[in-house]
Parts: C-alpha cells; sequence; structure tokens
C-alpha cells in the first residue's frame, strides 16, 4: 500500500519535473527558477540527511554548499573549462569541507552541535569573504559556464536538465542508502541515540558519516549552482542561507525523502512570485515555517506517512525514554563529565 | 556457595552529581549463570550504579572488570560487544519503527553489517531473519512483529526492550526495573521470561526490581543498597527477612513524606 502511494508520488514528481521547461514559461516563469528548486532541494537533503534522519540540528551546511560553489567555480576558472568535472570537484570540496570540521562536531549533540554548525560555518563564510586573492571577497567570483562536453555552451534549458539528472541521481543514492543497514542505523540513532549505542554501534562514527554524506550533497548543489547563476559569493555561505536550508526542510517534512524538494518549491516560488507582488513574502513564508513547525511538525509531506523517518530528536522526546531526554541537555553519548 | 567465576565485578565504584554521592563506594560481584537482584528505596542509587556499570556515565572512582578485562572506561557501546546488554528504567527504544525494525537494529550490529551501503545478500538476509524469528519468539511478540512500537502497551514495549538486549547476544543482562508500572498480567509474563534468559539462554542476570515476589521468586543472590552504599548482600532469604532491610525502605518512605 505505501509502497504503491510512494511510487505513484514519485513518478508524479518525476513528470512535473521533466515537463517544467515547459509548464514555467506557460506561467511566465523562468526555466533557472526550475533549476534554483532543484538546487536548493538538493541542498535542503543535505540538511534533511542530518536533522530528518539522524535528528541532528544541523546550520551550518550553507558552508559546504559555498565551498561546493568556490571549487567548482575556481576550477572551471583555472583549470578545465568543462561542466562535469567542475561539478564533481566541487562536489568532492563539499564532502572535504564537512570530513575536516567532523571531528569537532561528532561529540556534540543538541544545542551544543548546531552552535558548533553555526561556528564553523562562519568560519567558512569569512574565510571566502577575506580571502581576496582566491575568491574575490566580497565582490564573489564571476565564472562563465563551462561546456558539457565538446566547445557548445549549455544553456538554461540545457543545464535544467543536467541538474535534474544529477538531482535524481542523488536522490536515487539517498533513496538507496537510506534502505541500507547503514540508513536504518541513522535513523535508529535519530530516534534514540543512547539505545543505539547500548545495541553496540559506536554513534559519533556514524553521525561523521552522516556529516560526510551530507558534505557531498550540499557541495554538489553549491557547485551546481555557481555554473548556474555564473557566480559564487561570500553571503552563499553565511548562516541566513543555512536557516533558509533548515527552514525548506521543515516546511517540506523532515525525514521524508521528497519533503526538502516541497520544502524548496515553496520557499522559491515565495522568493520569486510572492516576492514581486509583495514586499512581505518573508512574512508568509515565515507564518508558514511557524505553522508548520506549531501544527504539523513532520512538515508538510509528514502528514500522511508516520512512519519512514525520524523526526528530529526533541520531537522524538515525546516517547519518553529517559535518555533521550539527556540530549536536549546538550547531551555527550558517552557521559557529560567524562569526555575521553 | 557456587563456584562459578565472577562476570561482573564492581571495586569501589563512586559516581557523584555535583553534592549528590549517588554511588558511594559500592562493590559488586555477579558471578557466571547467576540471578542477582538489586534493590533498595528510591533515590539509593541503583540506576546510579546500572549506569556507571554500563558507561553511561564513567565513575568518579573505582574499578569496572566484565570477564576479567578492565573496563572502567571502555566506552558505552563497546562494552555490548564484549557481551553486556542492558534495559532501563523507562523502555528505551527506537519509538517510530516496527518492531522487526527495532530488533533488527542490534541484529546487523551484532552482524557487524551497520557500516554496510548495500542491501544484505540473500543468505545474510536469511540468517538476519532467522535471528529475528528466534527473538520474536522467545518474548512471544511475533504477532506485533510488524507494528510501530510507539503504538504498543507499555508492557509489550518492555517485551521488545528485552528482546532488543538479546540481540547482541549478551552474555549478561541487566535489567533495570523490569516490572515497573505492570499489571500482574504483564508481570508473569516478565518473570517467566526472566526465568527463561537463564535457564534457556543460559545468560547471566542482574535486575533492579522494587516488586519483593518478584525478587523472591528469580533471585539467587539479592544485592541491597541504600544511600549509594551496599547494605545487605546475601541469599534472598537472608536479606529479604533482614530487618535492617525493612527499616531502610520504610526510613526511606518517611523521608519522603516529610
Ligand atoms: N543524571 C543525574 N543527574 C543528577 N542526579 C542524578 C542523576 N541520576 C541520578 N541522580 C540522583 O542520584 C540519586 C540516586 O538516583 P538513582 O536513580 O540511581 O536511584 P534509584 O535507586 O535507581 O531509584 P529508583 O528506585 O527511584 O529508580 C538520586 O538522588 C538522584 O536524584
Ligand atoms: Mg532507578
Amino acid at each position: 500500500m505505501r509502497l504503491r502511494a510512494n511510487a505513484v508520488g514519485t513518478s508524479l514528481i518525476a513528470i512535473v519535473l521533466l515537463a517544467l521547461p515547459w509548464l514555467l514559461p506557460a506561467a511566465k516563469l523562468n526555466i533557472s527558477l526550475g533549476t534554483t528548486v532543484l538546487l536548493f532541494a538538493l541542498a535542503a537533503s543535505s540538511v534533511n540527511i542530518l536533522l530528518g534522519y539522524t535528528g541532528l540540528m544541523a546550520f551550518g551546511n550553507a558552508a559546504f554548499f559555498g565551498v561546493g560553489a568556490y571549487a567548482s567555480a575556481l576550477f572551471a576558472i583555472h583549470t578545465v573549462p568543462s561542466l562535469l568535472p567542475a561539478v564533481a570537484v566541487g562536489s568532492i570540496a563539499g564532502m572535504l569541507s564537512a570530513m575536516l570540521v567532523g571531528p569537532f562536531l561528532i561529540r556534540r549533540r543538541g544545542i551544543y552541535f548546531s552552535l558548533l554548525t553555526i561556528a564553523f560555518g562562519q568560519v567558512y563564510y569569512f574565510v571566502a569573504y577575506r580571502w581576496n586573492d582566491m575568491t574575490g571577497g566580497e565582490d564573489g567570483l564571476t565564472v562563465q559556464r563551462p561546456p558539457l562536453a565538446a566547445a557548445k555552451g549549455v544553456d538554461d534549458a540545457q543545464f535544467y536538465f543536467f541538474a535534474l539528472a544529477i538531482f535524481a541521481l542523488f536522490m536515487v543514492v539517498l533513496w538507496y542508502v537510506l534502505r541500507s543497514p547503514f540508513g536504518l542505523t541513522l535513523r535508529a540513532i535519530g530516534q534514540n541515540e543512547v539505545r543505539a549505542r547500548y545495541l553496540g554501534i559506536d554513534t559519533n562514527r556514524f553521525v561523521y558519516f552522516a556529516l560526510t554524506l551530507s558534505g557531498l550533497f550540499a557541495g554538489t548543489a553549491g557547485a551546481l549552482y555557481s555554473m548556474s547563476i555564473n557566480f559564487a559569493y561570500p553571503l552563499l555561505m553565511d548562516w541566513h542561507q543555512s536557516g533558509d536550508f533548515v527552514m525548506m526542510v521543515v516546511l517540506g517534512g523532515t525525514g521524508t525523502l521528497w519533503g526538502p524538494l516541497v520544502g524548496a518549491t515553496i520557499y522559491a516560488l515565495g522568493a520569486n512570485v510572492l516576492s514581486s507582488a509583495t514586499e512581505a513574502w518573508q512574512i508568509a513564508i515565515g507564518a508558514l515555517f511557524v505553522a508548520c513547525v506549531l501544527l504539523f511538525p513532520r512538515g508538510l509531506l509528514g502528514l500522511g506517512s508516520r512512519s519512514g523517518g525520524a523526526a528530529p530528536q526533541s520531537l522524538a522526546m515525546e516517547a519518553g525514554a529517559e535518555p533521550v531526554a539527556l540530549a536536549a541537555q546538550g547531551y555527550e553519548p558517552v557521559a557529560q563529565r567524562d569526555l575521553g | 556457595m557456587s563456584a562459578a567465576p565472577v562476570i561482573l565485578e564492581a571495586t569501589g565504584v563512586r559516581l557523584a552529581f555535583g553534592g549528590v554521592r549517588a554511588v558511594d563506594g559500592v562493590d559488586l560481584r555477579v558471578r557466571e549463570r547467576e540471578i542477582a537482584a538489586l534493590i533498595g528505596p528510591n533515590g539509593a542509587g541503583k540506576t546510579s550504579l546500572f549506569n556507571a556499570l554500563t558507561g553511561f556515565f564513567y565513575p568518579d572512582a573505582g574499578t569496572v572488570r566484565f570477564r576479567g578485562e578492565d573496563v572502567t572506561r571502555m566506552p558505552n557501546w563497546q562494552r555490548i560487544s564484549r557481551g553486556i546488554g542492558r534495559t532501563f528504567q523507562s523502555p528505551s527504544i527506537f519509538p517510530e519503527m516496527s518492531v522487526a525494525q527495532n530488533l533488527t537494529i542490534g541484529i546487523q550490529s551484532s552482524f557487524r553489517l551497520s557500516l554496510s551501503l548495500r542491501p544484505p545478500s540473500a543468505g545474510r538476509r536469511r540468517e538476519l531473519e532467522a535471528r529475528l524469528v528466534e527473538l520474536l519468539g522467545f518474548v512471544k511478540l511475533e504477532r506485533l512483529r510488524d507494528r510501530q512500537v510507539a503504538e504498543l502497551s507499555h508492557g509489550d514495549q518492555r517485551l521488545v526492550e528485552i528482546a532488543m538486549s538479546l540481540s547482541t547476544s549478551p552474555k549478561l543482562i541487566m535489567l533495570d526495573e523490569p516490572t515497573a508500572g505492570l499489571a500482574e498480567a504483564d508481570t508473569s509474563r516478565i518473570l517467566s521470561i526472566v526465568r527463561d534468559l537463564h535457564d534457556r539462554l543460559g545468560l547471566t542476570v542482574l535486575f533492579v526490581e522494587h516488586n519483593m515476589r518478584f525478587v523472591a521468586a528469580l533471585a539467587q543472590t539479592v544485592t541491597m543498597m541504600d544511600r549509594g552504599r551496599v547494605l545487605l548482600d546475601g541469599p534472598p532469604s537472608v536479606v529479604l527477612k533482614d530487618p535492617r532491610a525493612r527499616d531502610a525502605y520504610l526510613g526511606a518512605e518517611e523521608s519522603v513524606r516529610a
């Protein structure tokens, strides 16, 4: 039953995404809006891996996104001007940027984890902002979108399909990973980390791998984004941007495969369509966000399905296991006082 | 006295929270294949001792040895593969998952599959399934296999948690108040299962309980704690009748009323 519902939903999404280059112009919208939705959805998925499945409040993913954006731009400018390698370099750079800060994060939980992700995110931001020679500082980097194969350029519609192919690939990867023993274990950690540890699971290690995977997703999204808008700039890494990605996940549904896409769509439509109608579009999105958190903490897609993913640990606390309550106090997996 | 080797040994264990000395120099020995009970009034430090023994918190002083190995500062997750399983005073489960998934997490862990990114091979899947069926059968929860654990009764959740603690094939299982909050019928289900843990699976069992009939029915040795210390220990026939045991319970009750 659920399987069939999921298959129908996924097919519908696929059809809409494939038809978008024709649907958007019909609605007098630019195809680049569709590209933005896909890339925000991919970045929001990187947050979802941490927030939705592993139960970690990650507020710094824009840093990995930005590193991906700069890395692909720099690669395209300074070495081979070719699209696929540039994106690959951005993906890997995003992943490495997460692996670099991972060791500092894996022992932290709850609010301490969140604060550290913000802090590290801002470190990346300031590096991009200050390192003028490399990043162009405040002005950012302008990059010409490199060709895919031969010397032929990639126009916006072609780029949309390129982004869609990569987005689809990553969604398949995520779906596959989530069904694996590793994915089930991540969800277990998200629901009750203490129990996971008492089943012999070295949860810090899993948090590290979740961060790595998250960095890969965010880096790829960022790499494609700078190729899409021909520009990389420090604000991409700012914590506001991280907050927007979190908001998309919560809007769409934490711990659901398509929640980030739904959230990114609402967000991008708000930013592009509503913003031309009213200056107050952010108020509307903000109100929707508040409504989501209060009324359906699992987001719009979480309305129908109860199982599938983990609510963030603060929500799972309702289940009342005493050890989980410790998580809210910045619980350290071994012991607050004796962390080795 | 039984000559079975000591499986778990605590020496001079202390654990304090701020000014509260929850565990204040406890020595404890549990022998292999024994059913040992830990009793004492509310706040005596029983759960804190469990926490110190299993590495939920590291003790401030003292040592913990398991099967001869010093595990005092071993991360809690590592002790599981050494052969310790544990339940919590309020069931610690994966609330949004099915009973089968709850058990599968631990089975995968003991099969060293948890890090695998690929679905298990057909052969592996059969092994996982066989173990799952075995565990479900042990706690007699086959019919609830696909139910979400959050929806189950408290008693069934306790059984799921016991099965989860078994999923990693421990040698020693530690149960923190397995019958707390349960009705009579559920209590007798748990009683026969704890007996099976010992008789059928050959495990060593250390449990905390307030239900003295349960203790008397199962325990071979009883350790009584009061205010962080061991007050009495010995066979149940002796400890449960000792006037000091009654006094400690009454004293704790009075201080609660006062
Ligand atoms: N994590 C903690 N933080 C602070 N104080 C704690 C903590 N855990 C236990 N304590 C304190 O340590 C003392 C012993 O508590 P503990 O839970 O170990 O008792 P217990 O014997 O298990 O009691 P009960 O029968 O009520 O479960 C109590 O005073 C309790 O308040
Ligand atoms: Mg207790």
